[in-house]
């Protein structure tokens, strides 16, 4: 049975018609192309999807969408401000918090609910702040340090001191944020499960 | 082995890879030794658990062509695993990377998804796209061989190694994978860190009614490097010779050959021990910690890219097109090198502004597409920055020798006196004498049409020796490193908390130290969950108890200790600007320094992995009963 409701996701009504059983996660990737919001293990336990509902965070792919109806939905692609990065974003990016960067739109979206709340977060609490987002390659080291320095980035162009940069050339030695940092931080990089082609049919793999 | 369990009657009792290494003479080298020891360790199931789940989606084109969209590391193996499978030219199937969200090695071959997607597109003429669940992740596997250890080692008085005789048995689940190759690795990369002048090898992988195991960062090699250097941390403990020092005297030397003919370049093995013996303060706390706190090291290393390709082929490994935009302004730098999340796409980027003499602004990669880009092997092996960035770079200079001459009849000045860097054309040494990069690029595309220099890089001919399974370990270079750890352990419990490493890597100039220490870190960490807590567990029927991130245990935010990431100096003449890796490397030396800084705090050395606090609480019961009976009067008058 399909159902129309009204979902307010980064300050904007979406009307969606919904089945029951569809989750958050389903409605945000599926009906409104909202794939930063990642896929990672369907059970609320890596944080790939993290999204903040009424300032807490929550696993979209563990929550009903019609459950969600009337609260305020944020999403990684609602937290710049026009061409603007979020201080964390920035953080993120010059802290080279980010590698494959699948991991980093639900770490981000943690990261902003603590500092919405704490804007001055111990290095014990950003850990637990952030330990329901599991990332895979970064060790967390510098997403802990990025979340930890984020107030500095209310500074545009504040960079961070790269102790062992080689001044032996021009480009190579030098510390630099990476290329696609950008897109990993706002949620518009897309992975192959992001793409959705016209007509597309999608296979399961059934087994037993 | 009954009948009914033989997986294939190719393979007598399932033992689908032997491998028979022997060089030097072990028995004299035994002879020659003062001291002997033999243990036996066992390894885990560590899967590589990326965070992205495999996916693929197929489009049959207009004209025909397959058009395949995949999370995957070697675009270029898949691409001619699917021209083989579907018996059609490669020329008439494109291949797509997009974003890839992690790889470790579970996406280093063409995947179900793959074949399926594309079968299904065939059949309903539409797009098709599908992806693996959590569960089938875990299914599909290709993570790592359990292995079971035996070494023996013999040394002098000194510390110095005489032989090594090592017997490894590979639980490789039901096929092969990259199962082969892992036990030659599990042999050969043991001889690059040491100077072992006798060693023999014996490996065998055998069959089981498990998922296929394959190639995991640092490929076959955590184990059993785990594995020698506790027993040789076992050994300088039994001969009241320092840890750290018994490493720096058997450490491997630059320019040297191994005893199994692999060519070491650069190294500086010895180097990252002095500088993590100073920065963790070996001396001071070493053997002076309280019981339950301990400290350990551990030493590793890794092929910078492996010396030969997977499939027989003469091509380079890896092969760039740069194309300057008609203004003059940008490079579009076209080499099909997986980005995986380790940064290659960066680092490239910037060898590719190093080599043409223009900042990384005006650089734009294209590596995601075959149509666009030549071939680069793919992300394993810890390759791409030595390979990649060979081609990359010298593509600039190809650019750079072309417009050169243009400059240089504008500014009336030789062009071997010219130089280009950030973004201008100037004299060597007289600096006000310039030109603007873009300007003399534009005059070349007036005069000839699109300004396009290419390059390509294929290791140095003939590595390694002249054996079976001598390609295997060859490189064109080496990494190395050192860690320590420091633990606490609880002595009631058992729990671990891993509370600090510091590490020093060679990776020979860093490209960009902040991605270097992204790729330590990250490595530290996975090596430490790998080493603690991850084991996927298996029931008697070989299915998984435990395929989802809640049972299978990865480490958090909450676990991860405090990291110092260091770098020696060091230059490899192999690599580009002296580059080398660093990404599968780190993860070596992290398993023994755990282990070593475990047995240091609570007497114990537990030799399964994971380390769990079950096996420290059942090793220090075994400990406390044997030492009540040694210390029991003889005479039994009580």
């Amino acid at each position: 049975m399909h159902k129309t409701i009204t979902l307010n996701i980064n300050g904007r009504d979406y009307f969606v018609s919904i089945k029951s059983s569809d989750t958050l996660q389903d409605v945000l990737r599926d009906k409104l192309g909202l794939t930063g919001t990642k896929k990672g293990c369907e059970l609320g336990v890596c944080g790939a999807c993290t999204v903040i509902i009424d300032g807490k965070t929550m696993n979209s792919c563990i929550i009903l969408a019609e459950t969600v109806q009337g609260k305020k939905i944020e999403t990684i692609e609602g937290i710049k401000k026009d061409t603007d990065l979020h201080p964390i974003q920035k953080s993120f990016v010059e802290h080279g918090a980010i590698q494959c960067g699948y991991c980093t739109p639900g770490m981000i979206m943690s990261a902003k609910a603590l500092i919405d709340k704490n804007p001055k977060p111990t290095r014990d609490e950003i850990k637990e702040g952030l330990s329901g987002n599991i990332c895979r390659c970064t060790g967390y080291t510098k997403i802990i340090e990025a979340v930890e320095d984020w107030q500095k980035f209310k500074r545009s162009g504040a960079k961070i001191k790269h102790e062992d940069d080689l001044d032996k050339f021009q480009t190579v030695g030098k510390s630099m944020p990476r290329v696609d940092a950008y897109d990993k931080v706002t949620g518009s990089a897309k992975y192959t499960g992001d793409f959705k082609f016209p007509g597309m049919l999608v296979g399961k793999i059934l087994k037993r | 082995m009954s009948e009914k369990f033989l997986r294939d009657e190719k393979y007598k009792n399932n033992i689908n890879t032997r491998v028979d290494h022997h060089f030097g003479d072990i028995e004299k080298g035994f002879k020659e030794a003062d001291y002997t020891r033999e243990e036996t360790f066992i390894g885990n199931h560590v899967y590589q658990a990326p965070m992205e789940p495999h996916a693929s989606i197929a489009n049959i084109e207009g004209d025909g062509t397959i058009l395949l969209y995949s999370s995957t590391q070697v675009p270029h193996y898949l691409h001619y695993q699917l021209a083989r499978v579907f018996e059609r030219p490669l020329g008439t199937i494109r291949v797509v990377r997009p974003h890839v969200g992690g790889g470790f090695g579970g996406k280093a071959e063409a995947a179900p998804t793959d074949y399926i997607s594309i079968c299904l597109a065939m059949k309903t003429g539409k797009p098709v796209m599908v992806q693996y669940s959590r569960k089938d992740m875990f299914e599909h596997f290709r993570g790592r061989h359990k292995q079971y250890i035996t070494y023996k080692i013999g040394v002098k008085k000194d510390g110095r190694i005489t032989a090594v005789k090592s017997t490894i048995y590979l639980d490789g689940g039901a096929y092969s994978s990259f199962g082969v190759i892992s036990a030659y690795y599990a042999g050969s990369m043991l001889a690059t860190l040491y100077k072992i002048p006798n060693y023999k090898y014996d490996g065998y992988r055998l069959y089981t009614n498990k998922p296929a195991c394959g190639a995991m960062r640092g490929h076959g090699c955590p184990q059993p490097r785990f594995a020698f250097e506790s027993l040789l941390t076992m050994i300088a403990e039994d001969l009241g010779i320092d840890p750290i020092k018994i490493r720096e005297i058997n450490a491997m030397d630059p320019n040297t050959r191994t005893v199994n003919d692999l060519d070491i370049r650069s190294c500086e093995l010895k180097a990252t021990l002095t500088a993590v013996r100073k920065k963790s303060e070996w001396n001071r706390k070493y053997g002076k910690l309280k019981p339950g706190h301990g400290i350990g090291i551990g030493c590793g290393g890794f092929v910078s890219g492996a010396g030969y390709p997977i499939y027989r082929s003469k091509f380079p490994h890896s092969n760039a097109i740069i194309r300057i935009t008609e203004d003059g302004h940008a490079a579009i730098v076209e080499i099909a090198a997986a980005e995986i999340g380790q940064g290659s796409e960066t680092v490239l980027a910037q060898m590719a502004a190093e080599g043409l003499g223009i900042p990384l602004e005006r650089i734009r990669m294209k590596s995601w597409d075959s149509d666009i880009s030549p071939i680069d092997l793919g992300a394993y092996s810890s390759r791409i920055t030595l390979m990649g960035g060979n081609a990359v770079s010298r593509a600039g200079r190809d650019v750079v020798e072309k417009i050169l001459p243009y400059a240089a009849k504008e500014l009336e000045i030789s062009a071997e006196d010219l130089v280009a860097e950030n973004g201008v054309i100037r004299h060597k040494s007289d600096k006000k004498k310039f030109m603007a990069w873009s300007e003399a690029a534009r005059m070349y595309f007036s005069e000839n049409g699109p300004l396009v220099g290419t390059g390509s890089y294929s290791p140095p001919e003939g590595l390694g020796g002249t054996y079976k399974g001598a390609p295997v370990g060859t490189s064109p270079a080496y990494s190395f490193g050192a860690s320590v750890c420091e633990v606490s352990v609880d002595l009631e419990t058992g729990k671990v908390s891993i509370e600090k490493f510091t590490d020093y890597h060679d990776c020979g100039t860093p490209i960009n130290p902040m991605a270097v220490h992204g790729q330590v870190e990250g490595a530290i960490v996975m090596g430490a969950g790998e080493t603690i807590m991850e084991d996927t567990v298996f029931d008697d029927h070989g299915r998984i108890v435990n395929p989802n991130l809640h049972e299978y245990l990865v480490m958090t935010s909450k676990d991860v200790p405090e990291i110092f990431s260091g770098l020696v100096d060091s230059y490899e003449p192999e690599g580009p600007f002296g580059a080398k890796e660093v990404g599968e490397g780190a993860t070596l030396p992290v398993l023994g320094a755990i282990a070593h800084a475990i047995a240091n705090a609570t007497g114990v050395w537990v030799k399964e992995l994971p380390i769990t606090p079950e096996k420290i609480l059942k090793a220090l019961d075994e400990k406390r009963k044997k030492d009540e009976k040694t210390s029991k009067p003889k005479c039994g008058c009580d």
